[in-house]
Parts: C-alpha cells; structure tokens; sequence
C-alpha cells in the first residue's frame, strides 16, 4: 500500500472541513459586521 | 419583480437538479444482484452489477484483463474485467462489478470496491460480511 | 450610537477552535484501519459531518413546529439558521464521502441509494433556503417555510436506513449497529470525540447564526417601517398585521 498517497487523501479530506467550517463562521462574522452598520445607516 | 428573479432561478434550478435525481433513483434502489440472481439471468447485452466476495486464490492477472471468481451465499460467478482494479482489490474482498453476463461469465468493464462497516486496526479480527445473503 | 452598541459574543470562536483541534489530534492518533490504512481517518470528519446535518435538520422540524405553534418568529429564526448550517454539513459529508470513496471504492460518485438520496436532501434544503427569500414579510416568510421544514424532515431516516432497506454499495451503519459496534473500542471512542466536538461546533455557529437571524430581521423590519429608531429593538416581533 502507498502510505504517501493515503496521506495525500487524508490531507484533501481534512482541508476541507477546515476550509468549510472557517468559511461558514467567517461568512456569519461578516454578515454581521455588515448587518450592523447597515442599522446604523437605518438609524 | 425582485424577489421573483430572486426566488425563480433558484427554484428551476433545484427542481430540474432533484428531477434528475429522482430518475436516477429508481435504479439506485437496487444496486446490485447476487451471482444467484445473475445465474438465473438470460445472456445478453443488457448491463448490470454483479457483487459479491473476492474467492482466494481465484485471481488470474493478466496485461489488461483480471479473472476472478466472486461469491455469495456459497454460489459463485466468474469474472473477465478489463481494467485496472481500485487500489483496494484483493482476495477476500467484496466487490460491485458493471457489465455483462453472456451465460458462463460475467465480462466487466468496471469494478469498484464494496467493503463492510467494520473497521479493525488488527487485520485478523477482521470477517467480512456484505449482508447481501439474506435478502435473496 | 446609543442604541446599537456592536455588542457581540467572541466565545462562540473561541469554542469552535478548540473542539475542532480536539477532533484533529483524536483522528490523527487513532490506529489506522487494517484494511483501508489511513484512508480510515476520513472516518472521523464524514461521519460526524452526516451526524450534525441529522442534527441541524432535526432542530430546524423542531424550530418549524414551534413556530407553526406558538407563531413566535424566534422558532423560525432558530430553524433558518440550524437548515443553513445543516446545508454546509450536508454539502461536507458529500464531498468527503467523494474523496473517501474514489481511493477506496474506486470512483468519485456512483448513484447507489445512500449516495443519490443524500444529493436529494442537499438540494431539498437548498430549496428551504431559496424559499426564505420570495417574501420579505417575516410572518409570511416564517410560515411557508416552516411547513417545508416540518415535511423535508422525512428525508433524514430515509437516508440513514437506505443502507438497510435497499441494496447499496455503501456500508451499513458502524456506530449505530444493531449488533453493536463493529469497530475497536479506540475507534469508537475516537469517533465519539469527533462527533462531540462537531456538535460542539454546531451550538457555537448556532449561537452567531441566530445572532445574525435577528440583526437580518432587525434590518427588515427598519427598512418596512423607515421611521424612527429601531436598532436594538429588533428582538421584538414585527407588528404586521394585514400585511401581505
């Protein structure tokens, strides 16, 4: 069996839950920032 | 209208997707026959999937060709597949082959892995068991 | 600047960074699997991520339910955000799954009964989300779909035992046999760390999704009403009544 290949594939798995979960929280963080100037521009 | 466009595209575009879906669906229920049911099949070009155990010490490797036997509940079936086999093909695992059955051998083209829901850092606490015996 | 304040919760980061190094030093010290080597290890984020999409979905029937009940738009707020974030779990556990499977099953994507009717409650609950947006009345947006959200659920137990009722490539559950695990006791163990930690996770983007939930809502109803200050009253619900 070649264990760098499986690593490989581990690594691709790993980076992309990472990368969704950072993605989604940031996205939140964001449209929350944005959400709050856009009450003080309503204000 | 805003939100017409809006909500228009979106939903064409997920109801063309899940319509697709459900079509592919219906032969997804049925993903595969036995080597009993496929024996009983008339030869013929109609294709269809074929799974079942890897027989030790019935793999043949050839330039582009692998023969194997694969069994299930004590009946077997022989197999041409033409191809290279997934990383994880050997004896005494399962297997999905796609392809043909012409009424002594089932001729494949497409072979994918189908392994159990055990996971065993020793390989020797290891015994296979595909759960497809007890439907047919 | 009185009113709105910019006041925000930092614990919810701080939690999710910590559960998610728990889960990657718990999968990566486990033992490999005898059969699938380290490829095993893609066990530990794809089980947890299809758990926390049950999860997710699970919560946005309760949050449906309550709100066609008690006709509180907190309920709808709740479901909405746990469908956005069942949506992101669900689109994980398939592209996971795609990478687990091409090295051992050998192909990327097969239409096996699992496989096509997780694709189906991906894009149903996508639907959820595209139908949040045909109306910008909160009551009416609340109520379409919630009674979505109570219906999609079906589609939940009709993924989990496709494995069980049809004949699919993909293997029967591991955790959840009814034989018992069939796993090593530090496999198991492993995969309950992980699918901790993701629930874990899941809680801390609740609390910062229902936290944007009201702040959108807020900036709904300021912009209906356009006169007088509104911000920090957008916890209250909107008096619509015979809006349409």
């Amino acid at each position: 069996m070649e264990y760098a290949a499986q690593w490989n594939w581990v690594a691709l798995a790993y980076g992309i839950t990472y990368f969704a979960l950072i993605a989604h929280t940031a996205s939140i963080a964001i449209r929350i920032t944005r959400a709050h100037k856009k009450l003080d521009e309503l204000s | 209208m805003k939100w017409y466009a809006k909500f228009v595209i979106p939903a064409v575009v997920i109801i063309g997707v899940l319509g697709v879906l459900m079509v592919n669906l219906s032969s997804a229920l049925v993903y595969y026959n036995t080597p009993a049911e496929v024996q009983t099949r008339e030869a013929g070009e109609s294709r269809l999937r074929l799974a079942g155990q890897v027989v030790a010490g019935s793999v043949i490797e050839e330039d582009t060709t692998v023969v194997f036997t694969v069994q299930d509940c004590d009946i077997a079936v022989s197999v041409i597949h033409t191809g290279t086999p997934p990383q994880l093909f050997s004896e005494g695992i399962g297997v999905v082959v796609e392809g043909t059955w012409n009424g002594e051998m089932f001729v494949s083209d497409t072979m994918l892995v189908m392994h159990d829901e055990q996971y065993r850092a020793d390989a020797g606490d290891y015994d296979q068991d595909l759960h497809t015996c007890s439907e047919s | 600047m009185t009113a709105n304040e910019h006041r925000t919760t930092v614990w919810p980061w701080i939690v999710m960074a910590v559960a998610g190094f728990h889960v990657f030093v718990a999968s990566m010290t486990v033992p490999p699997d005898a059969l699938q080597g380290q490829l095993s290890r893609i066990m530990y984020v794809h089980v947890p991520a299809a758990w926390l999409a049950y999860l997710a979905f699970g919560i946005t029937m309760l949050g449906s339910a309550m709100y066609l009940w008690k006709k509180d738009l907190k309920w709808d707020r709740r479901a909405h955000a746990s469908a956005e974030i069942g949506v992101m779990f669900t689109g994980m556990t398939i592209v996971l799954g795609m990478v687990w499977a091409k090295p051992t099953w050998g192909v990327w994507w097969t239409w096996d009964a699992r496989l096509t009717l997780t694709a189906i409650m991906f894009f149903v609950y996508l639907g959820y989300l595209a139908l949040r947006r045909t109306t910008d009345n909160l009551d009416m947006r609340a109520k379409r779909s919630a009674i979505l959200g109570v219906l999609a659920i079906v589609q939940v137990p009709l993924v989990h035992f496709s494995v069980i009722w049809w004949r699919s490539l993909h293997q029967a559950p591991t955790l959840l046999n009814p034989e018992g695990p069939s796993m090593d006791t530090s496999m198991v163990i492993t995969l309950l760390i992980a699918v901790s930690g993701f629930t874990v996770m899941y809680v801390a983007m609740m609390f910062k999704r229902i936290e944007l939930s009201r702040l959108e809502d807020a900036v709904l109803v300021s912009e209906q009403t356009s006169s007088g200050p509104i911000a920090g009253h957008g916890i209250t619900s909107p008096d619509l009544t015979g809006g349409s």
